[in-house]
């Protein structure tokens, strides 16, 4: 009791969001119908997927704006033993999971040694890879018709079970994620994001760290990829294009970059935009757009900075800025913003 | 101060266009719910209902369209003639047919299959739909056929993606294509045509590379080299594709009688305008297919380009049929467009469910529905007289088309020649035509490659 009574009052009110958001999680389902409950799911996995970005864009620095490449040959490998063959749910997976991985590990090989814009253009150029064999090889991938029959396991066959599942997926994926950021290299990736040359002045292999850095990411994007075809129980290009490692992306910083539950949380506001808004809305793209501006306008570290800073403005006026998540190395830290 | 000013005034233009997005734009009503439990209703002049053991009030129609996407252009005509029919035989959002109130939800593909399944879901859980009829792509009625296939408590109709084998080698239970066609079937009739009386021997390809492509493309392949024809070479490209420059070269490169061409939707302004800048009309004439010029796209297509090509489908909307030119003029009146496939395919598919409601006298269970259409009937719809075959695919006229002027100066296709009551596997025998296997990018029929 002592030591939670030692927290300060911001650390206490986090913990209790968390709690509260995973409680909400848990008893969702009793509440809503398959339709949002499917919704819900796909936002866990789309949350997933960006959480995997931002460790990338957001810890390190380094956008890449074509993860949906190993996303999607984590998808298509699970999709191809399910539509093409007898394999099983252990050996989809497996071959899902062993493609992914050796996708983001080709993708590190590429792109280990550059960075900045050329960074951000070689991430480009290896999602429009895996887009142009997905529609060409007709008969691996079944090109713009995608693969069909593609089946979950008999034991999380109903949404309310896969939902679970994939809470589950989550949860403890998001705790490896916390435990990869507070660790050394987790430091050293942030440290990329300052500076990369006094990294390596400081004795660290800035290529092998960022190699290490898309497998690492890659590995989460691969269950996110594995949770993902398993949901729709289909696959096709379209899961690989441009807009599917973008929007991500935007969720990332829709949500504050740098931040672990940004991403999800951006990842909420766009899943529901996209399938809930736009029964109502048919311009819902233009409303989306309208969101971002606002954002980079006014709230330039997403939702989760841009209420982190109100909160240190009005309420624990005390803690400072070592409480708020790191922010990428080109902006001013927001309470320092001039007017 | 003054940067302050700025931001607030940036924020107060942002805030009016998110005004202006929300406000809804010109089509209109997209979501409509059921009015349930008819007490009062004035019907519009149908029989009673006789209180049969399946007897229903009400139907949902679930209508996926790609309104937004690379074919949201066939989109946009695929609701208005859906809304004709509601605004012709109801007030625009319910009709009556033998005591039955039949209404309709729409929902977005935006030309994406995996889109296409989370729409399909929420008709089918949340609006609680007894019909889907799965966009227009042949993609993503594959996607939802195969996710909504199993089920016994929602019907799939289909009047625009025509996967061959759902009624043929792989049939999907409780589907069949009201208003609609099988992909090959008319590039069957267009293969014969060519070879006996379009006088062509040799022919090349151009087609877009996914399962449309593949069966339409197939279809006319197997037909043609059955008749006599030769193929000498196929060329695929991605269906988005909007940059036939490299494609005009090749085809340049060719020394055929004719290319059978298929770009759809977004692709297919571009390939005809390449087709004519790069001077391959000079040298071969093209053989569209159904959907290239298609009114839907004909009406933005300069004359120059297009005038005189020739082309096939089931729908011609200079045909002088009279079902045909009254669905014209009034599709014409309403939105000041001559009407497309894709207007007069969602039209002929409520017609068919109408009909078929008056026929079992309101009365309403998936098996009941199938077994009637595939009975005894006849629908007079805007493409002409339909039948459906025993598999749920149409048997109706397939009209060879040259795209002509009207008097008015715009562009339209006329019948040339037309085949009447073709079914899916004319002119093959059925059990021969079963044994080989479905058309895809390897297999374009027997005599080829």
């Amino acid at each position: 009791m002592k030591a939670l009574r030692s927290l300060s009052l911001t650390r206490r009110v986090q913990i209790g969001l968390l709690l509260a958001a995973i409680a909400a999680g848990l008893i969702a389902p009793l509440f809503v119908d398959t339709f949002i409950l499917r919704l819900l799911t796909l936002a866990l996995v789309s949350g997933l997927f960006a959480m995997s970005i931002d460790l990338m864009a957001g810890y390190a620095g380094l956008v890449t704006i074509g993860h949906a490449g190993v996303l999607g040959t984590a998808m298509y490998g699970v999709g191809y033993v399910a539509a093409k063959t007898d394999g099983g749910i252990g050996l989809q997976i497996l071959v899902g999971f062993v493609a992914g991985m050796a996708a983001a590990a080709v993708f590190g090989l590429m792109a280990m040694r550059s960075t900045g814009v050329y960074f951000i253009m070689i991430t480009i150029a290896q999602g429009m890879i895996i887009w142009g064999l997905a529609s060409l090889l007709v008969n691996v991938t079944g090109a713009e018709n995608g693969l069909l029959g593609i089946r979950r396991p008999i034991l999380v066959d109903s949404p309310f079970r896969y939902y679970y599942l994939s809470l589950a997926v989550v949860l403890i994926c998001s705790l490896l994620l916390l435990i990869v950021v507070r660790s050394p290299f987790g430091y050293s990736l942030k440290g990329l994001r300052e500076s990369e040359t006094r990294v390596r002045m400081l004795g660290h292999n800035s290529a092998f760290l960022k190699f290490y850095m898309f497998l690492v990411s890659g590995f989460f994007a691969t269950i996110a990829g594995i949770l993902l075809v398993y949901l729709n129980e289909f696959v096709s290009p379209s899961d690989v294009i441009l807009g599917a490692s973008a929007i991500p992306v935007l969720m990332a910083i829709l949500g504050g970059i740098g931040t672990l539950v940004g991403p999800m949380i951006g990842a909420f506001v766009i899943v529901f935009l996209r399938n809930w808004v736009s029964i109502e809305l048919e311009r819902w793209p233009t409303l989306m757009g309208l969101i971002f501006i606002l954002v980079v306008l006014f709230a330039r570290d997403g939702l989760v900075g841009g209420i982190s800073a109100w909160w240190y403005r009005r309420i624990d006026k005390g803690s400072g800025p070592s409480q708020v998540s790191q922010k990428p190395g080109l902006q001013e830290p927001v309470l320092a913003e001039p007017g | 101060m003054l940067i302050r000013a700025r931001k607030w005034l940036v924020f107060a233009a942002v805030l009016t266009l998110i005004a202006a997005a929300c406000g809804g734009d010109d089509s209109g009503d997209t979501d409509t719910t059921a009015t349930t439990a008819g007490t009062t209703e004035t019907t519009a002049g149908t029989t009673e209902t006789t209180a049969g053991p399946n007897a229903i009030e009400s139907l949902k129609v679930g209508v996926l369209l790609p309104l937004t996407g690379f074919v949201a252009g066939p989109g946009e005509d695929s609701e208005q003639g859906l809304q004709l029919f509601f605004d012709q035989f109801g007030d625009g959002t319910t009709v009556e047919a033998a005591g039955v109130s039949i209404t309709f939800v729409l929902e977005d593909t935006a030309s994406d299959p995996a889109v296409a399944l989370t729409s399909a879901t929420k008709l089918v859980e949340v609006d609680d739909v007894d019909i889907v009829i799965p966009g227009i792509l042949a993609s993503t009625g594959g996607a939802v056929g195969d996710a909504l296939g199993d089920r016994t408590d929602v019907l799939l109709l289909s009047p625009y993606s025509c996967n061959d084998d759902f009624t043929q080698r792989a049939p999907l239970d409780g589907y069949a294509r009201p208003g609609g066609w099988a992909c090959s079937q008319s590039s069957h009739a267009f293969g014969k045509w060519a070879a006996e009386e379009g006088g062509y021997t040799t022919v090349a390809t151009a087609c877009a590379d996914y399962t449309f492509g593949y069966e339409h493309c197939g279809g006319f392949a197997d037909a043609f080299t059955a008749s006599g024809g030769t193929i000498t070479e196929q060329i695929w490209f991605p269906p988005p594709n909007q940059d036939f420059g490299t494609y005009a070269t090749q085809m340049n490169g060719l020394d055929v009688d004719g290319i059978m061409a298929l770009a759809v939707g977004g692709g297919a302004i571009p390939f005809v305008t390449a087709y004519s800048d790069f001077g391959v009309d000079q040298k071969t004439p093209m053989l569209a297919g159904a959907v290239t010029t298609d009114q839907s796209v004909l009406r933005g297509m300069d004359p120059d380009t297009v005038l005189g090509t020739i082309s096939h489908g089931h729908w011609a909307e200079g045909a002088d049929v009279p079902e045909t030119q009254k669905f014209v003029a009034d599709f014409e009146a309403a939105t000041g467009k001559i009407a497309s496939y894709y207007a007069a395919a969602n039209y002929a598919a409520m017609q068919w469910i109408v009909a078929i409601l008056e026929e079992t006298g309101g009365q309403f269970t998936p098996d009941l529905f199938l077994d009637t259409m595939k009975g005894d009937m006849t629908v007079n719809t805007p493409f002409g007289p339909q039948q459906i075959d025993d598999e749920g695919s149409p048997i109706l006229n397939i009209y060879i088309r040259q795209v002509e002027e009207r008097a008015d100066g715009k562009l339209w296709n006329v019948p040339i020649f037309t085949y009447e009551a073709v079914d899916q596997y004319w002119p093959f025998d059925r059990d021969t035509y079963l044994q080989q296997p479905s058309y895809t990018k390897d297999f374009q029929g027997n005599g080829v490659g």
